[in-house]
């Protein structure tokens, strides 16, 4: 057999133009398809990714509106405890001031919700008053436990020589307590304006 | 880290301008009929719009292109294997001449491994160590397939009276 015949043949096995203008039709035809397929999918990931930010979304303001339960893990991991966080809008407080006493009176928005329904006393346990210069003038000063029923408590700042004039209470948390179980830290974020 | 220099054509019509007959020739020789040889081009060239990888240079991007067909090929010939068709009538059209046609009809006629290695080596003009790299054997197994395909040619070569 000769294979330079051979070359000089199968060299003459060439795409008409016919079929040369039907195969580039057709591959730019597949090659806007995939390229749609492609935006097509980028489109859904798009999608995907807003409805997932949307719940997340979701999520996080419910849970700004909503306390929540968040354990309290030591140093090694350990659970020793629960807190109760973000209850700003869970519970009221409002101040009566006079030259005696501050009277810082809490009220729970439902008395009925756990956990305000499971404790029977409450006291102040983060919080500090500053003046109206911004100067911090009592600092979390140990406070005794009140009585807390049908959701409400008044408990007493102790204080000593405090000037005539505009103030802010801004209190971080409360301690919760009911007998026979850990006292509860609910914790928010509470500024009243009084005067005395 | 292989070092890219050549960027694939992005133009369909010029992959065809540039590669077109050869994969063509190719493909054609591989399946025997036109309808499958020109499926096996059009996904080969989308295939290769759609790499985005460059190639080394322009012999690497042709024996990519080579590679690629020849595995449409083979993915065609496997699910045509049992009815495999080799049509006389497009190799009649495509080559009009009677002794161009039977030389290509007695190429076709040994199997696709051997018809593979002596398209390469006769007609696209490779050399062995090419070839096996395009084919992944080694170049023994490329000069066997060249030596017992060539004995085959010869026979039917002989039988047919050619």
């Amino acid at each position: 057999m000769d294979y330079e015949n051979l070359k000089i043949s199968a060299r003459k096995i060439v795409m008409s133009d016919e079929t040369k203008e039907e195969l580039i039709k057709n591959c730019e035809k597949m090659m806007a398809v995939k390229n749609m397929n492609k935006q097509k999918n980028i489109v859904k990931r798009i999608i995907v990714t807003a409805a997932v930010s949307v719940c997340l979304g979701c999520t996080a303001a419910g849970a700004a509106y909503h306390g929540f339960f968040k354990d309290i893990i030591r140093y090694d991991g350990t659970v020793v405890g629960t807190k109760y966080e973000q209850a700003t809008n869970e519970i009221k407080v409002s101040v009566m001031a006079d030259a005696e006493k501050i009277t810082v009176v809490v009220e729970a928005v439902d008395p009925s919700a756990f956990p305000y329904a499971a404790f029977d006393s409450l006291k102040l346990n983060d919080y500090k008053i500053v003046d109206s210069n911004g100067k911090t003038v009592i600092d979390s000063l140990p406070t005794e436990m009140s009585d807390y029923a049908d959701g409400k408590a008044e408990m007493t700042v102790p204080y000593q020589n405090l000037d005539n004039g505009d103030y802010t209470l801004i209190i971080k948390s409360f301690t919760a307590a009911s007998k026979g179980d850990q006292p509860l830290v609910i914790s928010g974020e509470w500024e009243i304006a009084f005067t005395v | 880290m292989s070092i890219s220099n050549k960027k694939p054509i992005g133009n369909c019509e010029e992959v065809f301008n540039t590669y077109g007959d050869l994969l063509f020739r190719l493909c054609f020789i591989m399946l025997g009929n036109e309808a499958d040889a020109k499926d096996a081009v059009q996904d080969t060239v989308v295939s290769y719009l759609r790499k985005k990888d460059g190639f080394k240079n322009s012999a690497h991007e042709k024996a990519w292109l080579i590679t690629t067909a020849k595995n449409k090929c083979r993915d065609i010939f496997r699910f045509k294997f049992r009815h495999r068709e080799i049509n006389i009538d497009d190799l009649q059209e495509l080559l009009p001449d009677k002794t161009d046609t039977d030389i290509i009809e007695v190429l076709m006629s040994i199997p696709e491994k051997y018809r593979l290695v002596i398209t390469l080596y006769y007609i696209e003009g490779y050399k062995v160590n090419e070839i096996a790299e395009i084919i992944r054997k080694t170049p023994s197994t490329v000069k066997m397939r060249l030596q017992t395909g060539r004995k085959m040619l010869k026979e039917i070569y002989l039988k047919g009276g050619f």
